[in-house]
């Protein structure tokens, strides 16, 4: 039996295990769970080591150029990612909020820089777009998004009486907006359903295949 | 609560005296004597005259006194006027507390040593007990004295024993030891600082001023931690002489720790009269707080066991009877009653009646302050409170300090005060005086009734005479004011069994056994309980709701839960909660023991009731160890217990916190039902065991639903995926992005799904890239998920580039194409080598941030694969990639590539994701109509459409691969265009359909390169509308040229399925008034040969050539290319050398169908067969397929099915759930 076929018959053993939690929570699922949880760690340090940590030394401190400069660098991520280790210490936690504030800042700002050019702006061109591209089409959208924005919308103005209401207006396009919502959610509903379907599907077409000598 | 009373500050710090009374004094100690010196003062008019009469009748007392007696003036200026404390009723050799040093040089040869030993400067033997000392003194003794505490306790002690009595005076206090209000408050309980709040200010010294320090409380909660204590040592003998003729008597008369006892109470401000007599500004109701709630905790806690045991054990009313029978038992340490003249043994009597007195008063009072007042302070005084050796009680040297007007209480000073009345009018008329407070105070009577007015007749000494004490005006000494109780009789009240005076009463009758009988038998009598009521009625408020029992007023602590019990209502009328407490409750260990003694039970009437003497064990620290817990008590120690891991329990299963908090948490009903003592002690839980019946029957609903279209082909109902996108959509744009590639591109593939959508991704992803070989061009794969990096890698290595078959020029005997599957040779004839013709680059840690720097240096981040080998890649900006693609299982994967990617390339996104990720990804394909794959779905439709377009034309102007050509030149007839005919379409079929229709079939292939379109071919070419990987529109009736002869004339060979299962007439003319000639089975295939006008009949010819008009409905029409399979075989030009063919799917390779990878290859099929369009623009234009055939492999049809047969399954299990959920509510609302 070759290598190939015992990893089919493995990825059929541990199907049936996983499967098995349908009977309750029990010792197959839990090994086959414990398995490809360990195993994807265990490739995640492994990929991480070898793919962005020895490059990353061998460009800037081993680097054999003699560049201080690169070496001086390559050695401030070292520091930082040693003070992250601190964490592990209730004393000396604070240390690591250093590289802790620079990942957020630094993540924060190319978030914020990302979702205005690559969110905010193509969709927006793209609704106003979507309008004469399909007129019918475009113009539900340039509904969905309206409305939706409008039922996030809380401003209101207080009444005599002290009770505070929004327009007739603003209500009623909030309440198209939560349809539009609603909607949204069941597509994701039925999404989520279709995908598990189709994981069943192809899994069950994997163990009929290794069943029928596939 | 209880637990402040631990919140004990360190021995220099200790607020001894911190009541706002004394805070209030003056620091000059010259004027003590002021009544504003005291707790309360002044509210009364007669009350300052009275204390200043006092205070001379004090003095003169003083004068006459022997010297032993007589109290110097201390030379630190301590006044020894009355008004600086209370009443003590010190002894005489007590008065040498007020001795300068210079009198009494050393305090041992001045005090007894019981006393010196609590001295803090005796080094010998500060804390040593008396071998007489009960217990529960003793362990005060060592619990509260410590040498640190000893060492700052007190300077005035070297010179004065007793100056911590008049420490309140003291202007040397120091006011930073002083507790403030809130650190006093802390130590204070409850009800406690409910008496302060009800003070009106601080002017005004309220009853709390008199509350004794908080330390007897904390005595009460550490008694039972104290280790026993040491036994006397034999040093401690006493140093002054003793009479040789009163040990004996003394000895047999007094126990000696009744005389220590005696001594210290009297020593102790504590031991004057109960606190509440100081509470001249407290009315009515502001002492309504003290009601049974706010009794202290350890006295209404169920649980609570601070009161000890042994407390009761030794005042058990044996000992007192018989002191009361024997006089002072005779003792082989006790020494001899100090010679303090012939007076001694009035005095001894005096001191058994005061000790009863004050045994009975106290204990009656557990639960208020005012027993706690009785109590020494041995933590602020430790020196005070510490009962010496019973060897040594008194110095004969030692003078009186009676006259230390300091300790008279105010009351008394107010008895001395009229000297016009006798001690009988006293007896008679102060209590009237004092009812008439403004508060409620217990008579004279009440407060000593009971076991302190029981004198033995016979041991009775012969008192001074009645009254005499008040009618002089002299304080004599002690035994004046103890005979003068003496005529206070005490009898048991018949009714309630309580004691009231009665002439003729002694102890022994009062404690003998039927009278103890009588009292417990009237105790349970209903008359009892019927009175009680009308007798708490008459009591003062606070005394009722506390329960103390005073003389004749028969209120208790019983009462109250007798008063409780009346208003109880039957266990039927509550609720189940409350039901539960109840059960829970009648599981509790007797409050009282079972061993208790009878008497005592008389003796402390309702206490025994309501305090619980828990044991408590000190020992190995436990949580719960021997405490009485309700069941939710004992729920959250179990909780701690497996948090902390402290759980010693060694029989029952440890409970985890999830088992504690989750699957038993304390549930009333269940303790209603089972029993209280189950609920007490939780069982383990049983971990699953059973499953979850409902759940798994949906999943065996669910998965039998999907498993039986793959067994049994009856249940494969629905329609499978479409063969063909819609044009415009976003997956046809995605096709054409991908077939719009030209040989050498490069093509960016972002791998961005895990294990868990690989079974949905996978399909994409291979159809993607075989797509993409297929054109030429080369994939760079990245990612920001290494396991999808890994998937990939896989995915391509092992399943795209090894399925890769290769079809081979040459064909068998059959004329079949003889394939080397595969063989995984591009369209160039190579193999398909990494680095060369893909790249699987190296993982991207970081998600935005690594994808950003990733996108800032291209170069440098491509050089190497994942494996570090180079790559060869030379770019420098998304540009040099012809098309990004990204297969990603999550919204966010992609919302990161187009906001960190599609910004900095000018070059399309194309977006492959699950169905579970569709609806967040769909606004990023607006954009710039990228394109979009969804799901297994588009997937299916676009590997159709792939193998359909099988095999690919060679590249044009390849050496290596011969082109395809027909073996004559087509002589294609034109075909005019006709208005309803779009250019498009006459373009794209032109080609084809010429060598079918007027070549004539020749099974010799020769390639010819002398193919040129007729010049009216080339007359309806649009140019600008040729796309040469432009899908063929979406053929519809009405693009159908107009009538058979049209079609005919065209040489179209257009067929159609039958689109329902059903069968469908074919009529002879289109209406439905045509004849019937034929019945079209379901699904089955026609060819279409014409239409009507309005193109709702298609006029249809049957395989026995037999034609006849079908309605337009029920007739899907093949598009030309993408259509079911002809009946036909496809056949395929043999290609004289390879060329690449995806039909293959080794992965999918298993099963009952058989790979059809060497059509048949007839030469009717050949003048059938794709022919290279030489005329095509663009050199690479695939030809499309003449009946192009669904996915070959065997199951995925069948995984449709399933995800159909699924999806109703899922729909049928929320609308049952639904219905049932409906019903029920019905049903219920019905019951209702």
């Amino acid at each position: 039996m070759s290598g190939e076929q015992i990893g089919l018959w493995a990825g059929f053993v541990f199907t049936l295990m996983i499967f098995s939690y349908l009977l309750g929570d029990n010792f197959l699922y839990r090994l086959a769970v414990y398995v490809f949880t360990g195993l994807s760690a265990g490739y995640i340090a492994l990929v991480t080591v070898e793919s962005v940590l020895l490059p990353w030394l061998r460009g800037t401190l081993l680097s054999t150029s003699g560049d201080m400069g690169a070496r001086a660098l390559g050695l401030i991520p070292f520091i930082l990612g040693l003070l992250l280790l601190f964490k592990a210490s209730p004393r000396l936690g604070r240390g690591g909020n250093l590289a802790l504030a620079i990942i957020i800042a630094v993540g924060t700002a190319v978030a914020l820089a990302g979702a205005i050019s690559g969110t905010l702006i193509p969709l927006a061109r793209a609704t106003g777009s979507a309008v004469s591209l399909d007129p019918l089409n475009g113009f539900l959208i340039f509904i969905g998004v309206a409305s939706t924005l409008a039922y996030f919308q809380y401003l209101a103005r207080r009444k005599a009486n002290g009770q505070i209401q929004r327009r007739l207006l603003s209500r009623a396009v909030s309440i198209v907006g939560q349809g539009f919502i609603v909607v949204t959610l069941g597509a994701l509903y039925a999404g989520a359903i279709l995908t598990s379907l189709t994981i069943f599907s192809e899994r069950i077409a994997f163990l009929l295949a290794r069943i029928t000598g596939g | 609560m209880t637990d402040d009373f631990d919140k004990r500050l360190p021995p220099d710090e200790e607020p001894e005296d911190d009541f706002d009374w004394l805070k209030n004094m003056p620091d000059d100690p010259s004027n003590p004597s002021s009544g504003d010196n005291l707790g309360f003062t002044g509210e009364l008019s007669w009350r300052q005259d009275v204390e200043d009469a006092f205070d001379n009748q004090l003095d003169a007392a003083n004068n006459d006194l022997p010297d032993w007696q007589r109290t110097d003036d201390s030379p630190q200026g301590k006044s020894t006027k009355a008004g600086g404390l209370g009443f003590t009723g010190e002894l005489d050799w007590m008065r040498a507390s007020g001795q300068s040093d210079e009198d009494a040089p050393a305090s041992d040869s001045g005090l007894p040593d019981w006393l010196s030993a609590a001295e803090p400067k005796s080094t010998e033997a500060p804390q040593v007990p008396d071998a007489d000392v009960p217990d529960w003194l003793a362990r005060m003794d060592l619990m509260q004295t410590s040498p640190a505490e000893d060492e700052n306790a007190d300077e005035p002690l070297d010179d004065d024993p007793m100056a911590w009595l008049q420490q309140d005076d003291d202007s040397d206090f120091d006011d930073e030891q002083e507790l403030e209000p809130a650190a006093l408050a802390d130590d204070m309980p409850d009800w406690m600082q409910s008496l302060r709040g009800a003070q009106p200010d601080e002017e005004e010294p309220q009853a709390s001023a008199s509350l004794p320090d908080t330390g007897a409380l904390n005595w009460l909660q550490e008694y039972a931690a104290e280790p026993p204590p040491p036994e006397p040592e034999a040093d401690l003998e006493p140093d002054f002489p003793l009479p040789a003729d009163e040990p004996a008597a003394a000895g047999s008369d007094i126990p000696d720790w009744l005389s220590d006892a005696y001594s210290s109470d009297f020593a102790s401000p504590e031991s004057a009269p109960p606190s509440f007599m100081d509470e001249p500004e407290l009315e009515d109701e502001e002492l309504e707080p003290v009601s049974d709630i706010d009794l202290p905790s350890w006295l209404m806690d169920e649980t609570s066991d601070a009161l000890p045991n042994d407390l009761f054990g030794e005042f058990d009313t044996g000992m007192l009877r018989e002191a009361a029978e024997n006089g002072l038992p005779a003792s082989p340490a006790q020494p001899p009653v100090p010679t303090i003249s012939d007076e001694a043994p009035a005095a001894k009597t005096g001191i058994t009646d005061w000790l009863q007195r004050e045994t009975d008063t106290a204990f009656s009072k557990i639960g208020q302050d005012d027993f706690l007042n009785t109590l020494p302070d041995f933590d602020a005084q430790p020196h005070a409170s510490t009962v010496g050796s019973g060897d040594q009680t008194y110095q004969d040297s030692e003078p009186e300090p009676f006259g230390a007007a300091d300790g008279t209480p105010d009351w008394l000073a107010e008895l001395q005060q009229q000297d016009d009345l006798t001690a009988e009018e006293m007896t008679t008329e102060l209590p009237t005086a004092m009812a008439s407070s403004p508060y409620d105070m217990p008579s004279d009577d009440d407060l000593f009734a009971g076991l302190g007015n029981a004198l033995p007749a016979e041991s009775a000494p012969a008192p001074a005479a009645s009254g005499e004490f008040f009618n002089t005006g002299e304080l004599r000494n002690i035994d004046d004011i103890l005979s003068s109780y003496q005529d206070i009789e005490t009898r048991v009240s018949d009714r309630t069994g309580t004691l009231m005076n009665q002439a003729d009463f002694d102890m022994d009758s009062l404690l003998s056994d039927a009278e103890l009988d009588k009292i417990s038998a009237l105790r349970e009598s209903d008359e009892r309980r019927a009175e009680m009521g009308e007798l708490s009625a008459d009591a003062p408020d606070w005394l009722s709701d506390i329960g103390v029992s005073v003389g004749s007023d028969d209120v208790s602590a019983a009462a109250i839960v007798r008063k409780q019990a009346q208003n109880e209502r039957e266990l039927e009328d509550l609720t189940d909660q409350l039901r539960a407490l109840h059960s829970a409750g009648l599981e509790l260990p007797s409050p009282i023991a079972d061993d208790a003694p009878d008497n005592m039970k008389a003796l402390l009437v309702g206490v025994p009731e309501i305090i619980s003497p828990a044991p408590m064990r000190i020992g190995k620290p436990s949580l719960a160890e021997n405490l009485v817990l309700s069941a939710p008590q004992r729920e959250k120690i179990n909780l701690l217990q497996s948090l902390v891991a402290t759980d010693d329990r060694d029989k029952e299963p440890e409970l985890t916190a999830i088992d504690v908090t989750l699957e038993d948490s304390p549930d009333l009903e269940a303790i209603a039902g089972e029993g209280a003592a189950k609920a007490a002690a939780p069982s383990r839980p049983a971990r699953r065991s059973r499953p979850k019946i409902d759940r798994l029957l949906i999943a065996i609903v669910l998965a039998v639903a999907i498993i039986l279209p793959f067994v049994v082909r009856g249940l494969r109902i629905g329609q499978l995926p479409p063969l063909s996108f819609a044009a415009g959509s976003p997956q046809a744009i995605a096709f054409d992005r991908v077939a719009n590639l030209q040989p050498g591109d490069r093509v960016m593939i972002a791998s961005e799904y895990g294990l868990t959508d690989a079974a949905e991704m996978d399909t994409t992803l291979d159809t993607l890239l075989r797509h993409i070989f297929a054109r030429g061009a080369r994939p760079v794969i990245v990612s920001t998920n290494a396991v999808g990096l890994l998937h990939a890698k896989n995915v391509l290595e092992r399943g795209v580039v090894s399925g890769l078959d290769i079809k081979t020029g040459s064909t068998d005997s059959a004329g079949n194409v003889v394939v080397n599957p595969g063989t995984g040779l591009n369209r160039f004839g190579r193999v398909i080598t990494p680095n060369v013709d893909y790249v699987v680059a190296p993982f991207i840690a970081g998600e935005s941030i690594g994808l950003r720097t990733f996108s800032q240096d291209l170069g440098a981040a491509l050089a190497n694969d994942i494996n570090g080998k180079a790559t060869n890649l030379k770019v420098t900006s998304y540009n040099n990639f012809a098309l990004i693609i990204v297969v990603a299982e999550t919204s966010d994967d992609v919302r990161r590539w187009a906001e960190q990617v599609a910004p900095l390339t000018s070059n399309p996104l194309l977006i492959a994701v699950s169905s579970a990720a569709a609806p967040m990804a769909e606004p990023y394909t607006v954009s710039n109509r990228n394109g979009m794959l969804v799901g297994y779905k588009d997937a299916y439709t676009y590997r159709a459409i792939l193998d359909a377009q099988a095999p690919l034309a060679p590249l044009a102007g390849s050496t290596s691969v011969p082109t395809v050509v027909p073996t004559k030149p087509p002589t294609a007839t034109p075909i005019p265009p006709t208005a309803t005919l779009v250019p498009t379409i006459t373009m794209t079929f032109t080609p084809s359909l010429t060598p079918t229709i007027t070549l004539t079939p020749s099974v010799t292939m020769t390639p010819t390169q002398t193919f040129t379109p007729s010049p009216t071919f080339t007359a309806t070419f649009t140019p600008t509308n040729v796309k040469a990987t432009d899908l063929p529109p979406t053929w519809t009736p009405t693009t159908l040229p107009g009538g058979s002869a049209d079609i005919g004339a065209q040489g179209l060979v257009i067929q159609g399925v039958v689109n329902v299962s059903e069968t469908v007439n074919m009529r002879d003319n289109p209406s439905r008034q045509g004849k019937v000639i034929a019945a079209l089975p379901g699904r089955s295939t026609v060819q279409i040969i014409g239409r009507n006008e309005d193109g709702t009949w298609l006029q249809v010819r049957l395989e026995d050539k037999r034609e006849g008009w079908v309605s337009a409905q029920f007739i899907r029409i093949i598009e030309p290319g993408t259509g079911t399979p002809s009946p036909t075989p496809v056949a395929y030009r043999v290609d004289p050398n390879a060329y690449v063919s995806l039909l293959s799917d080794s992965s999918y390779a298993s099963g009952n169908d058989s790979l059809q990878t060497t059509p048949e290859a007839t030469p009717e099929a050949t003048l059938e067969a794709p022919i290279a369009p030489a005329l095509a623009a663009p050199a690479a234009a695939p030809l499309p397929a003449q009946g192009a055939s669904k996915p070959r492999t065997p199951y995925r049809d069948q995984r449709w099915y399933g995800m159909t047969m699924g999806l109703l399954a899922v729909i049928g299990i929320i609308t049952l759930g639904a219905i049932i959920n409906i019903v029920r509510g019905l049903l219920r609302r019905g019951r209702k």
